[in-house]
């Protein structure tokens, strides 16, 4: 399987109508800082390349640069790092991403089972999926009713309710689940996709870090 | 339907055979042969066995062919070569049913019982044949009388609306020793065996138009096609209850799961989420399986969470009402013209809010029947389960029967009864109320745990008629 470069990566999100946090792909220092200016701080910085699957595992996310000075020492101690880490054949840039606080990580999730077909997977994203579990699956193609379940049943509902201010964070989520669904079925050449975490505000929720693998051949 | 002629005769057959039986109580066909004779069935019952002239008062014939007029269900208990040549002969005999019982085929770690398994199933397709099992104690229909199995014991089990499929053989013989001790009554119990050409999906559309059949249970370890199961399952929902346990929650299990019927076992999770998506409802283990699955062949969906708890002592009601709570239910709050019909029933000295105690009256039947009455009727109360256990003595304390079935009969509200009592005792009292619908369990948890069972079904029929 093959590891989508983040412009790619972009583009099929945007173009399924799911959020993802503002952020440009730069590779140079200049454009690093342009980049900031008309983001503003705080950012956070992530080496990518189709070479690297586990980000913070490798050390390349830093979040919550507040200044010039930060942004350009992170930004040099990214892109040796990417001498080493990737291989030269590999397109490799760093993401300039605005910094967003959130309360709440979930983790969004589809595979093609080779028994079940393609799969679903809704849950608590970021450090909690690994102790509470509180993850659920469903087959696709599903109907709202079962997302609703879902989130009834990762306790991710009373999560939201008690997190969150904004009703409509709840339905942005739902329409997030059901955009991300119908892109994963209408395009069988995408053999997984991770959303891990979709962070939620207050307001609302983005998609902060994307994996999508596409057949090898 | 071509489907449903297949099926019943397999379970209601006018003429058996049973090939393989045998004198000796070592081997299978021995108890094969006891089996049939012994569980009332009404049709005929032929051996083929070339060496003997009977066995067990039954009539031996040397060959199939020596048999005369036609056989709706042969049975077969021979090694697994001798059953794959038999085949041809039951084919030529016009027989489509065989229940084969054998084992040594798919799951055997024999490269051979693999080979053996496939030629079985490209001759059962040769002749036309439908094939229970292999490798499997068979099959029981207590609606028509029939065990079709090595054991002898599921005859006793009373009849009613529960059917089991199940992928184990011994899942089913342990929840036939439950359901004897809880008195719950089945229908049809099949051990599916091998698979080899009859699976959950060819006779789930069966069981959703048997009229006997009234709730599903299913046991399950892993299927090559779950989504085929799983459309099944959702087709069958639209006319009656699915409950369904499904093993391999650890680790281990899963890999058990896979030598155990020659299966690939899938993830856990994944199974779990897509039998919700199609309406199954789901137990934990095999002994929730079947309760659920008999209070759902038993009573209605409550309308919504209120539930009424009467006890006859406080302790048990106080137990109940935590399980409820922990269940997602509330008590129910009873209306002002309830609370003022139990003050007035009822001595001050016992607590006449629900959870309801009996216990200073318990031993006025009367009494206690006006009080069950009185909480059925309350339009504040959902569902209602009477707690009842056994203390003083038995010409001391009755149990207020007809009460309880006169209130059953007035309301489409659910009831559920948790009772335990020494053994012979109030068995009279237990079989009139369950003849009367009543659902009994001894469990406190899985008296809680049915309740769930039927809101769940309530809340996947308001979906499916969305």
């Amino acid at each position: 399987m093959n590891l989508l470069f983040y412009p790619e990566a972009e583009g099929l999100l945007k173009e399924a109508n799911i959020p993802l946090a503002p952020g440009k792909l730069v590779t140079s220092e200049k454009e690093a800082l342009e980049a900031v200016r008309q983001m503003g701080f705080p950012v956070a910085l992530k080496l990518v390349s189709s070479g690297i699957i586990h980000k913070h595992q490798m050390g390349v996310v830093k979040l919550n640069i507040v200044n010039e000075t930060q942004l350009k020492e992170t930004y040099k101690e990214f892109s040796e790092k990417a001498k080493i880490l990737c291989d030269p054949k590999e397109k490799w840039g760093i993401l300039v991403q605005k910094m967003i606080t959130g309360t709440l990580e979930i983790a969004l999730g589809a595979y093609r089972d080779k028994s079940f077909g393609p799969v679903l997977m809704l849950g608590l994203g970021g450090i909690f999926v690994e102790i509470f579990k509180e993850t659920s699956f469903r087959l696709l193609p599903l109907e709202l009713e079962d997302i609703k379940e879902m989130m009834e049943e990762t306790k991710l509902h009373q999560l939201l309710k008690t997190h969150t201010k904004s009703p409509s964070v709840m339905e942005n989520l739902i329409n997030i689940v059901l955009n991300f669904s119908n892109l994963f079925l209408s395009k069988p050449e995408i053999k997984e996709i991770d959303l891990n975490p979709i962070l939620i505000t207050t307001s609302d929720c983005f998609v902060v870090d994307a994996k999508i693998f596409t057949s090898s051949d | 339907m071509e489907l449903k002629e297949i099926w019943d005769s397999f379970f209601y057959p006018k003429r058996v055979v049973i090939i393989g039986a045998s004198s000796s109580s070592k081997k299978m066909g021995y108890h094969a042969l006891k089996s049939l004779k012994e569980c009332g069935f009404k049709g005929e019952v032929f051996v083929v066995n070339p060496k003997y002239e009977e066995l067990l008062g039954v009539r031996c014939y040397p060959s199939l062919e020596a048999i005369p007029g036609p056989i709706d269900l042969a049975i077969m208990v021979i090694p697994s070569k001798e059953v794959i040549e038999t085949l041809p002969q039951c084919g030529k005999k016009g027989i489509r049913c065989v229940l084969v019982i054998t084992s040594g085929f798919s799951e055997s770690d024999l490269f051979e019982g693999k080979e053996l398994q496939k030629t079985l199933k490209k001759v059962a397709q040769q002749e036309g044949i439908r094939i229970i099992g292999p490798n499997t104690f068979g099959f029981v229909n207590l609606d028509g009388g029939l065990n079709a199995s090595f054991t002898p014991s599921f005859s006793s089990l009373r009849k009613g609306g529960v059917s089991l499929l199940s992928q184990s053989g011994g899942i089913c013989h342990l929840i036939m020793a439950y359901a004897m001790r809880e008195n719950i009554g089945l229908n049809k119990i099949v051990g599916l065996g091998n698979r080899v050409n009859t699976d959950f999906w060819d006779l789930l559309p069966y069981l959703g138009l048997d009229e006997s059949t009234k709730s599903i249970a299913l046991y399950l370890e892993g299927v090559e096609e779950p989504r085929r199961l799983m459309e099944a399952i959702r087709e069958v929902v639209k006319s009656k209850p699915l409950v369904v346990y499904k093993s391999g929650r650890s680790q281990k299990a899963d890999e058990a799961a896979k030598s155990h019927t020659g299966s690939l076992a899938g993830p856990y999770r994944v199974y779990q989420g897509a039998l919700k998506q199609c309406g199954a409802i789901l137990a934990k283990d095999p002994l929730e399986l079947i309760s659920v699955a008999e209070a759902l062949s038993l009573q209605n969906p409550p309308r919504a969470k209120r539930i009424a708890v009467i006890s006859l002592v406080a302790g048990l009601g106080m137990v109940m009402a935590d399980l409820l709570e922990e269940n997602g239910f509330e008590l129910a709050s009873f209306s002002e013209l309830t609370q003022k019909k139990l003050f007035a029933l009822m001595p001050p000295y016992t607590i006449r809010t629900n959870p309801v105690d009996l216990g200073y009256i318990a031993n006025n039947k009367e009494l206690c029947g006006e009080v069950i009455k009185t909480v059925f009727e309350d339009e504040n109360v959902d569902g209602v389960i009477l707690s009842y256990i056994y203390s003083w003595s038995e010409d001391f304390l009755e149990l207020p029967v007809e009460a309880i079935i006169e209130a059953m009969k007035k309301t489409e509200k659910p009831s559920l009864m948790c009772l335990d009592t020494p053994p012979g005792i109030w068995e009279d009292e237990r079989k009139r109320l369950k003849a009367a619908g009543l659902p009994i369990f001894t469990r406190p948890d899985l008296t809680v745990r049915a309740l769930s069972g039927l809101w769940e079904y309530g809340r996947i029929r308001e979906r499916n008629k969305r």
